[in-house]
């Protein structure tokens, strides 16, 4: 098994596998002091370095380039040669993910929630090849279980895998690449360019597309894992359905909500210190969670703006009545057009191209332009993809429990060949993979 | 037979894959050029060239051609119903003289006028008056591979729908690759008749602008990093030069040297006005970055409005 998420890996650039053994074998030296002493200090000494060099690392080849410019007109002003920055750090793909795993192990080995694990199988959790790119981010604990029982000796549900994989694919080839292809890119990068209603359009197709790219890539990576004999836990449930920003954050992406729930919300106090503590502490959480998604500012402006968001759905669940229905749809539609709102903030390159797509959201006197009929129609069938996707999955499922092996083949092959025949020429690589 | 569902998995993952691949082998072989491990690569093109040559021994061509148009047809029919046939009023010879205002541009090439270039290009023309833009850029595309994506097609719709009167023209970064000419024969790179048939289809695609009066600004490609690219962007740029220079409606830039250093290397940190070092370049070595597509763009500005009397929005 490891051998082969190391060969996968390699494939994207050799020089990875470096830094993910570094990390690997880091990881199991700094738990095993962990384990082997008692001494409460020195444990702490351990898990405090641990996750002291995992952050490093991280921050290191995240930020780099960032700030690699800033530092370098620094230096010049205070007369040193800037010479020795010019160094271009690539970020090894799928970092952001792995050094998660490492450290979630690192400190349940710590809280003695999971034993010390040998070498060999600490290598393969961190570099788990279905996960290893973009999550989503399976907890040691569910996962040692697993591998010690055989994972692909058991494999479970072989229909609902090559379902996620389906859906996983249609979702990324049809409906995410066509939105991007067609018009996310040309709107965003230049929305000068385009008609109010165009660029209204863009940031509702973004929505699409984000959900369909991450939700799709954790469709297949949960199938392929699935395939292997690892259950996965869902990373997604229908997050354009919350009715608030708490519930958004329980729907989207939810290996890392509760992730940062687990090592950062909680040991910062949680909710257990006070009203303002606990707004404090979701206002921290989410700003930590904009840095660990992207380096530009735009980034710490989505966080604190979903913190903001965050904190009046917990003011809002205290002091009104739950369960009305019609105030539900009213803040579902409010939550929907905020979190594609804020999206913005997300996929534009950087701060001032966020304002730019917002003024010409709001230019009543911007161009006319044609609409794509199919940017339309994808649009509409995105959402009701949202609504029926967990029917559309038993379809399928039940589809495929009645073939024969030979049929089973034949029907696959037919609706993969259709995904790659209905999405465009061009696949654009995944947006989770540069986190 | 009672298989257990590993084997199953197994049995199903293997030959849903050789078939898909098999299928949709056209698709696979243009992304080729794009692995950058030269192990895949090579492995990756033998195995496609492998099963092209049994699509050949098969007969099977011509049906996955028409099979091919079908699908494309079926993606661009709301587009068609929207374009109308009409007849151009052909007024030539077409130069940079005869260009009046309004400016409407067409910006059209490959990953460089998707992400690269493109749209840094396309906000600098909207700064000027009465000059309207429309860019498309579209990735692992260029005039090697007509199957593929065609070009010329391309353009007639653009240039119908978008009436421009100037277009800015980039490619190259996907064409190092075999051709297939008209007469079925497969033209490898390096072969001496391969300039030659790569230099027709410049020299149609630009026919098909100055048959509809639009000026076209060329622009060159800059120096990459790896020699395997630096040589195929080198050739390619000096059959665009080539046949541009021969042709009244077209003006080539050579960028080669713009994102070069003194000694004509290259290099990832180029000086900006100040003299600080910056990052040009992106990781792959080819497309450049915001910094980078500004010191192209400076120079290219530069020379268009010695030709065309653009001014700027006040």
């Amino acid at each position: 098994m490891l051998a082969i998420s190391y060969l996968f890996y390699a494939t994207w650039d050799i020089r990875f596998l470096a830094l993910i053994f570094l990390v690997s074998i880091f990881n199991y030296l700094g738990t095993f002091f962990i384990d082997w002493t008692i001494n409460k200090s020195y444990r702490k000494f351990w898990l405090t370095l641990i996750i002291g060099v995992d952050v490093l690392v991280l921050v290191f080849f995240k930020y780099f380039n960032f700030f690699r410019e800033s530092a370098d007109i620094l230096l010049n002003k205070i007369g040193f040669s800037s010479n020795a920055l010019l160094l271009h750090i690539i970020l090894p793909i799928g970092l952001s993910f792995y050094i998660l795993r490492a450290i979630s192990y690192s400190v349940d080995v710590f809280n003695k929630k999971i034993p010390l694990e040998n070498f060999l199988d600490l290598a393969i959790y961190i570099s788990f090849f279905p996960q290893l790119l973009s999550g989503p981010i399976l907890r040691a604990k569910d996962f040692f279980i697993q591998l010690k029982d055989g994972g692909a000796k058991t494999i479970e549900n072989l229909e609902e895998n090559f379902t996620l994989i389906l859906i996983g694919l249609f979702k990324k080839i049809v409906i995410a690449s066509y939105l991007t292809v067609n018009i996310v890119d040309d709107v965003f990068t230049v929305p000068q360019n385009h008609s109010q209603l165009v660029v209204l359009l863009a940031i509702y197709a973004f929505a699409i597309v984000i959900y369909c790219d991450f939700s799709g890539y954790s469709d297949m990576a949960i199938g392929i894992a699935g395939l292997m004999g690892f259950k996965s836990p869902n990373n997604f449930a229908s997050p354009y359905l919350a009715v608030d920003f708490q519930d958004f954050w329980r729907r989207w992406h939810i290996t890392l909500s509760n992730w940062l729930r687990d090592y950062i919300y909680i040991p910062l106090g949680g909710n257990r210190k006070g009203e303002a503590r606990t707004y404090l502490n979701l206002m921290a959480t989410m700003f930590i969670s904009g840095l660990w998604h992207g380096t530009g500012i735009q980034f710490v402006v989505w966080s604190i703006f979903h913190g903001l968001a965050l904190i009046i759905s917990r003011f809002k669940a205290e002091i009104m009545n739950q369960g009305v229905t019609l105030e539900k749809i009213l803040s579902w539609f409010i939550t929907l057009n905020a979190v594609c709102f804020l999206w913005i903030f997300f996929r534009a390159q950087n701060l001032q191209n966020a304002f730019d797509i917002i003024k010409q959201l709001f230019n009543w006197q911007s161009l006319r332009e044609p609409i794509n009929v199919y940017i339309i129609i994808l649009i509409f069938l995105s959402f009701l993809l949202f609504i029926f996707e967990q029917e559309i999955k038993e379809i399928l499922i039940s589809i495929q429990k009645r073939l024969s092996l030979f049929s089973m083949i034949i029907f696959l092959t037919i609706i993969v060949i259709l995904i790659i025949k209905l999405g465009p020429n061009i696949v654009p690589p995944f947006i989770y993979f540069k986190f | 037979m009672n298989l257990s569902n590993q084997s199953k998995s197994i049995i199903v993952i293997i030959v849903v894959l050789l078939t898909v691949s098999f299928y949709q082998s056209k698709k696979f072989e243009v992304s080729i050029i794009q692995i950058e491990n030269p192990i895949l690569r090579s492995l990756s093109s033998f195995y496609i060239s492998k099963i092209e040559n049994i699509k050949s021994f098969l007969g099977l061509k011509s049906f996955f051609n028409k099979e091919e148009y079908f699908w494309q047809y079926l993606k661009e029919l709301p587009k068609s119903l929207v374009y109308q046939f009409e007849t151009i009023n052909h007024v030539s010879p077409i130069s940079f003289l005869t260009i009046n205002t309004p400016y409407n541009v067409l910006i059209v090439g490959d990953s460089f006028i998707a992400e690269s270039f493109g749209p840094i290009l396309e906000k600098e023309l909207l700064s000027f008056k009465d000059t309207y833009v429309f860019r498309k850029g579209i990735y692992s595309t260029g005039f090697s591979r007509p199957d593929y994506f065609n070009w010329d097609e391309e353009i007639k719709k653009l240039i119908l729908e978008k009436r421009p009167n100037i277009a800015f023209v980039m490619f190259g970064a996907n064409d190092g690759q075999d051709q297939t000419n008209l007469d079925k024969k497969v033209i490898h790179y390096g072969e001496k008749e391969w300039n030659l048939e790569y230099g027709r289809r410049v020299e149609r695609f630009l026919k098909i602008l100055e048959d509809n009066q639009v000026f076209v600004f060329w622009i060159g490609n800059p120096i990459a990093r790896d020699k395997y690219y630096a040589d195929k962007m080198a050739n390619l740029n000096s059959v665009y030069q080539g046949v541009c220079q021969d042709k009244l409606n077209c003006l080539y830039f050579d960028v080669w040297d713009t994102l070069a250093t003194s000694n004509h290397e290259y290099s990832a940190y180029l000086p900006d006005e100040d003299g600080q070092k910056r990052l040009a370049r992106a990781s792959d070595g080819i497309h450049t970055t915001a910094f980078g597509s500004q010191i192209m763009l400076k120079e290219i500005i530069a020379m268009v409005v010695k030709k065309i009397n653009f001014q700027r929005e006040k």
